[in-house]
């Protein structure tokens, strides 16, 4: 009688270890659905710091060459109103001038041909003018997709500043503010010297010119904005690049801790498979 | 249908087999159950390999993503600085020419045109140049992964702070040079000096020497991206294509080995699975008829 409960215990206890391991089994198939989930986030959120960081890099590219790009038009523009207001002051010296105040260069020159090159000056200017306010045009759309990128966006939300880049690129424009400009006006050296600065800058000719010229000083400024721009996008980008790093670390240890569940899951799963053949082993004994 | 041809299969089987027998069949399987289980224990060593793999590929492919990154901008970057050089050389060829005539008349060519004017292209070149070399070395930084990238990127780390300090110094000479200007044009307006156009001259004249400096600056920063940028993103590129081939080598031998035991496991686990069924269906079987028999 004694014996036979010792048999029935040591059964039991087989039973008990095959159940035990069967629910660890489910335990662990458990965990490896709870993972899986983790994982999958953790893939979205890779995916995404990978898009980052390729946005990142063509928002620096594109606002550098931008930069760039406007500092060196701007300043073809820059100069080339310079020189025509400078070289139309001369062409008119030599035409309307003064003998004394002519000078050697032109003398030989016949005057028609002094001022045919006014007239094509001044054609120019008014092209260059044109091309200036189509390369302002140019660089509105540019900015515009500058500003739109979800970075630049969080960057202009968070700080004071870039007030040119989200300005009105209109007012910079040189539209037909070349129209009243005085192409022939003359005045002697005499009076030149004689002027002051302030009389000097209310001359109706030096007006217009500064109209014009005091919005290019203005965009040009713009390259401080970049620039600074340029800095806080950098941070962000390396900081993306050196989490991007951190974060697959992360994801390979999830991803091995999924493993190890599914391990233990088909572990323990053999495991009651085995503690089964066991307990028939045991029965078999038994059987008389 | 089926049941029922296991049934009598079973019960045919327990008849013949003794008990002898029985547990020799069992023990072989709880024998074939230990490989199962190492089976299963090789299959999550080769998964956890994959992985790894996986992971490195991935890391590796996003720096792919930085040099192929450097190595377009590196010529666009090039090309800009050259088109200074190009721009300015082509209309000095001209201004030079006029300037002949500035014995009579400096407003020909004046300086202002020829030295002054350059020298706001140069400097913005100098600079774009310099923030795409911080760039450079900051990426380099990167993705170097061992001793000889530190060593090279440390090398040209020196010539990017020569070059960073000569372009600091060029534009403090430069606002000096202004300032002075400035206040002496103050000084000249507000006493109705009218010969400052000789001085004024003088002022731009001032700016050739920098103009020479910022020349130099551009042509070392055209050595740097040609000797670092170009040299270090290109070896760089072909070394993580090297590895990922490599890689992608092991992954293949690592998917194939895994795929073998992990069929063997699920061959093994079948085997146990078959064999349990068996005895189980065969005792129930017995119970059964014992309870008949009451």
């Amino acid at each position: 009688m004694r014996r036979e409960q010792k048999k029935s215990n040591k059964l039991i206890i087989i039973v008990v270890l095959a159940g035990f391991s069967t629910l660890l089994s489910f335990f662990f198939d458990q965990r490896v659905i709870q993972t899986e989930d983790k994982i999958r986030e953790l893939e979205v959120q890779l995916n995404n710091q990978r898009v980052n960081i390729s946005n990142l890099k063509a928002t620096i590219n594109s606002t550098t060459e931008l930069s760039y790009n406007i500092i060196k038009s701007i300043k073809y523009y820059k100069d080339r109103i310079d020189l025509f207001y400078q070289y139309n002051q001369i062409l008119n010296f030599q035409v309307y001038g003064l003998e004394e105040e002519r000078t050697e260069f032109f003398k030989k020159i016949d005057r028609n041909k002094l001022l045919e090159l006014k007239s094509d000056y001044k054609k120019n200017a008014q092209n260059i003018l044109k091309s200036y306010d189509y390369k302002i045009d140019e660089i509105d759309i540019l900015n515009q997709q500058i500003l739109i990128n979800k970075f630049v966006k969080e960057i202009l939300n968070n700080n004071e500043g870039f007030d040119i880049m989200k300005s009105d690129f209109d007012n910079f424009k040189a539209k037909d503010k070349l129209k009243n400009f005085p192409f022939n006006k003359y005045l002697s050296y005499k009076e030149l010297f004689e002027m002051s600065e302030e009389e000097f800058q209310n001359q109706d000719d030096y007006i217009i010119y500064s109209k014009i010229r005091d919005p290019m000083n203005e965009i040009d400024d713009i390259e401080g904005e970049y620039w600074d721009l340029l800095q806080r996008l950098k941070v962000k980008y390396n900081n993306y690049y050196s989490f991007f790093g951190e974060k697959l670390e992360h994801y390979g240890s999830q991803k091995n801790k999924n493993n190890l569940f599914i391990l233990f899951s088909i572990f323990f799963q053999i495991l009651s498979l085995t503690i089964l053949l066991f307990l028939f082993k045991e029965m078999v004994n038994q059987k008389k | 249908m089926a049941r029922l041809k296991l049934l009598r299969f079973s019960l045919t089987a327990l008849k013949g087999l003794n008990k002898q027998k029985a547990i020799s069949f069992i023990n072989l399987i709880i024998f074939v159950s230990f490989f199962a289980l190492t089976a299963s224990v090789v299959s999550m060593y080769y998964e956890n390999k994959i992985d790894q793999i996986d992971n490195q590929i991935v890391n590796e492919e996003i720096n792919i993503l930085i040099y192929e990154n450097q190595i377009q901008t590196t010529p666009i970057v090039l090309k800009n600085i050259e088109d200074i050089f190009n721009d300015n050389y082509k209309l000095d060829d001209y201004l030079k020419f006029l300037e002949i005539w500035n014995d009579l008349d400096s407003s020909i060519a004046p300086l202002r045109n020829t030295v002054y004017k350059p020298y706001f292209g140069y400097e913005a070149a100098a600079n774009y140049g310099l923030e795409q070399m911080k760039q450079s070395i900051s990426d380099a930084i990167l993705v170097a992964n061992n001793l000889k990238d530190i060593e090279e990127i440390e090398l040209y780390n020196v010539e990017f702070i020569k070059i960073d300090e000569e372009i600091r110094n060029i534009l403090r000479s430069e606002q000096i040079i202004r300032n002075k200007w400035q206040l002496k044009e103050r000084e000249e307006f507000s006493n109705k000096n009218t010969g400052h156009g000789e001085d004024k001259e003088e002022y731009y004249k001032k700016y050739s020497p920098l103009n020479n400096r910022l020349i130099q600056v551009l042509q070392d920063q055209i050595n740097f991206f040609i000797n670092f940028n170009i040299r270090y993103f290109s070896r760089k590129k072909i070394e993580t294509e090297k590895i990922i081939n490599n890689l992608e080598i092991d992954l293949k031998k690592f998917s194939n080995q895994e795929s073998i035991t992990i069929l063997t496991a699920f061959i093994l686990q079948l085997i146990i699975f078959i064999s349990v069924q068996y005895f189980e269906v065969t005792m129930e079987t017995a119970n059964a008829k014992r309870t008949k028999k009451k």
